[in-house]
């Protein structure tokens, strides 16, 4: 009878953190492969250079996937899903050129902390292609 | 970028002279290497961000210049 419990408990708990869990998965994933920024492990040109490139893969993931949903070649539904992931795309633009000013002034304070949010962004426009049935990644 | 030629070819005349006085026994081995270590580290990871390639100011402008358009072809709606 304390097996069932516990069982139970298990998969309750499990499926009521699947959203966050999954989130902290994107994150892991998203930092593996741009990876984060700190003081000691500062936003160089190239560093820059390497984030860059790789939300450029994403914007092209995502514009191929806007034309597939202008052409009708994918169900109706994906003009909100993009909405949805366009509200991060958004709000990466101006972060992008602080970003880019704070690395080329060498204020590394506001660098590190430009360059986590553009990481961050990128795993919810991850997460928000994913939630639309688009897989879009980073590449290397 | 980082000449990195001439920074071998600094530490190679420079590990010359540092043999030399060794064996001349003017100063003791142990002492010249304590002394050297920090440089020998500071010198292998100048060496190695080197290798990695520092990227150039067009590189970065171009990379920005095409990120800036696909970001705004997607925003437009």
């Amino acid at each position: 009878m304390k097996k069932i419990l516990a069982v139970a408990l298990v998969a309750f708990s499990l499926g009521g953190c699947a959203t966050p869990f999954g989130t902290l998965i994107k994150n892991v994933e998203t930092a593996v492969t741009i990876g984060t920024a700190s003081i000691a492990n500062p936003v160089t040109k190239t560093r820059l250079n390497t984030l860059e490139r790789g939300l450029n893969v994403i914007a092209v993931g995502l514009n191929s996937w806007k034309k597939d949903c202008d052409d009708g070649v994918i169900p109706a539904t994906c003009h909100d899903q993009i909405a949805a992931v366009r509200v991060y795309t958004l709000q990466a633009k101006p972060v992008l050129v602080r970003l880019r000013v704070f690395v080329k002034n060498n204020d590394q304070v506001n660098a590190v902390s430009a360059f986590n949010n553009i990481v961050d962004l990128i795993a919810d426009i991850k997460a928000g292609a994913a939630a639309g049935g688009r897989t879009i990644n980073t590449g290397s | 970028m980082v000449d990195i030629t001439a920074i071998l070819s600094t530490l190679t005349k420079g590990l010359g002279i540092v043999n030399q006085i060794i064996g001349a026994k003017a100063i003791p081995a142990v002492t010249v290497l304590q002394n050297a270590l920090p440089v020998v580290v500071a010198l292998t990871e100048l060496a190695t961000a080197a290798q990695a390639g520092e990227v150039t100011d067009e590189q970065l402008t171009a990379t920005e210049t095409i990120l800036d358009a696909n970001l705004d072809a997607f925003n437009a709606g």
